[in-house]
């Protein structure tokens, strides 16, 4: 008689080898570092390895809040007079841990961790889209965008060769891709290594615009000259995400 | 600091924590499926953070902020609690803890059919540890019940790409198990599709 325990216990063995083969799990900076796709190949293996020995730890990094609010009944609700207990109790834990002035750029770097990890604009908002760059890249300079580039969908392309983008400025990528026909009020997008399937880049989830347009600075440096590669849009959010489109294009280099 | 800037810091902390108190301890339960006794603490905490960082808020992306602490908070007292249990687990040289580890799949109650447990559970593990890395990877994640845009997000690589890991880790499985009759095949592999 065999049932599904016998996969779990193998399971577990594995987990129990893996633990034993890569030691202390990782740190929090390290896995969100991994996750923004800021470490080199060889020490995101190395992370991640010891990431995939603890799966406790990868579910704290990739799930998603639940939506709504709780209701009486629910086992998060919060009633009014256990809030005013929860704020006593909060009060006391602060005393005498005053508010200290840190680096601005480390807690927002921690904040927007998970969500930015590469320059990102859409529409209108490349002043935003700036200063995230500054973050990202310790640019100490103002610099011009260069002229963007407008990537087809796949699917309207009839056919037809994929775009070839060259750097605009010698050192970005400025790519613009408009959605057509969508209705989705959130998207996300990926930049995807068409050669190997392995994703370079990922958004964090992104509201619709009026424009319906986003446009990703991407450094030279991601895409390797000759290279053919997709952004993926997805429409929708947790479960209910799926494909919207695929814009192909070959990097040139400079 | 003045009393007016310290008033008015007191004020925005408490504003916060009413917006965003309840979020965050239904993120803990039912995100983080933090178990509820412990939820309370960890939300303390993260507002504690909050609160030392509170000069450096300058009132953009609040939630995306608190969330992230919250996730560090529960991240690092997990991975403290294993990292003890670690050193406990290395430390444990009695023949009882060695054979803890050992015990195969319970409920089966003679002892042919614990030899059978065991003799699955060890051609499944040696099954497991002969796929390609990329590939064990993905199907321990499955049996751990992440969903294939969680371990797209983790292998930073596509959706496609995970599912065609686990249907080619599906067919080396089946090769190297034909011989196991009524194996049952947990659902952690996407259909068969091309």
């Amino acid at each position: 008689m065999t049932d599904k325990n016998e996969w779990k216990a193998a399971h577990d063995e594995l987990l129990a080898d893996a633990r034993t083969r890569t030691g202390e799990p990782p740190a929090f900076d390290e896995v969100l570092a991994l996750m923004n796709g800021q470490l080199p190949e060889q020490e995101a293996q190395r992370v991640r390895e010891r990431l995939l020995a603890y799966p406790e730890l990868m579910q704290i990094m990739v799930a998603s809040a639940p939506e709504g609010t709780a209701r009486p009944g629910d086992d998060d609700f919060i009633p009014d007079a256990e809030m005013s207990r929860r704020w006593a109790a909060l009060q006391k834990r602060t005393v005498g841990k005053a508010p200290v002035v840190r680096s601005v750029i480390n807690w927002r770097r921690a904040a927007l961790g998970l969500a930015a990890a590469l320059v990102l604009a859409m529409g209108g908002l490349l002043a935003e889209a700036s200063s995230y760059a500054r973050l990202k890249h310790e640019l100490r300079e103002p610099h011009v965008l260069g002229e963007e580039q407008l990537l087809t969908p796949d699917r309207h392309r009839g056919g037809s060769d994929v775009a070839t983008i060259a750097a605009a400025d010698g050192e970005w990528y400025v790519l613009s891709v408009s959605l057509i026909d969508a209705t989705a009020n959130a998207f996300r997008l990926t930049i995807v290594d068409a050669g190997t399937g392995s994703m370079l880049w990922r958004s964090p989830p992104l509201r619709r615009r009026e424009s319906d347009t986003f446009t990703i600075q991407v450094p030279r440096a991601l895409l390797r000259a000759g290279g053919k590669y997709q952004v993926i849009v997805y429409a929708g959010e947790g479960a209910a995400e799926e494909r919207l489109e695929t814009y192909t294009f070959v990097a040139t280099g400079r | 600091m003045g009393d007016n800037e310290d008033d008015e810091l007191a004020a925005k902390f408490r504003a916060i924590y009413e917006r965003h108190y309840r979020a965050v301890v239904r993120f803990l339960i039912n995100g983080l499926r933090v178990p509820a006794a412990e939820a309370e603490d960890i939300a303390q905490e993260t507002f504690v953070r909050f609160w030392e960082s509170i000069r450096d808020y300058r009132g953009e992306a609040e939630w995306a902020f608190l969330e992230i602490v919250a996730r560090r908070v529960y991240f690092n007292k997990r991975r403290a609690d294993l990292t003890e249990k670690r050193r406990v687990e290395t430390n444990a040289t009695s023949l009882d803890d060695i054979r803890h580890w050992q015990e195969p799949a319970a409920k089966h109650d003679d002892l042919a059919d614990r030899e059978l447990a065991q003799m699955i559970v060890r051609r499944l593990r040696e099954a497991m540890r002969a796929l390609p890395d990329k590939q064990r990877e993905c199907l321990l994640m499955r049996l751990e019940g992440f969903k294939y845009e969680q371990i797209a997000a983790i292998l930073a690589v596509t959706v496609d790409a995970v599912k065609s890991r686990l249907r080619d880790a599906k067919k080396k499985l089946h090769a190297d198990l034909s011989d196991l009759e009524r194996l049952p095949w947990p659902e952690v592999f996407p259909e068969d599709e091309p």
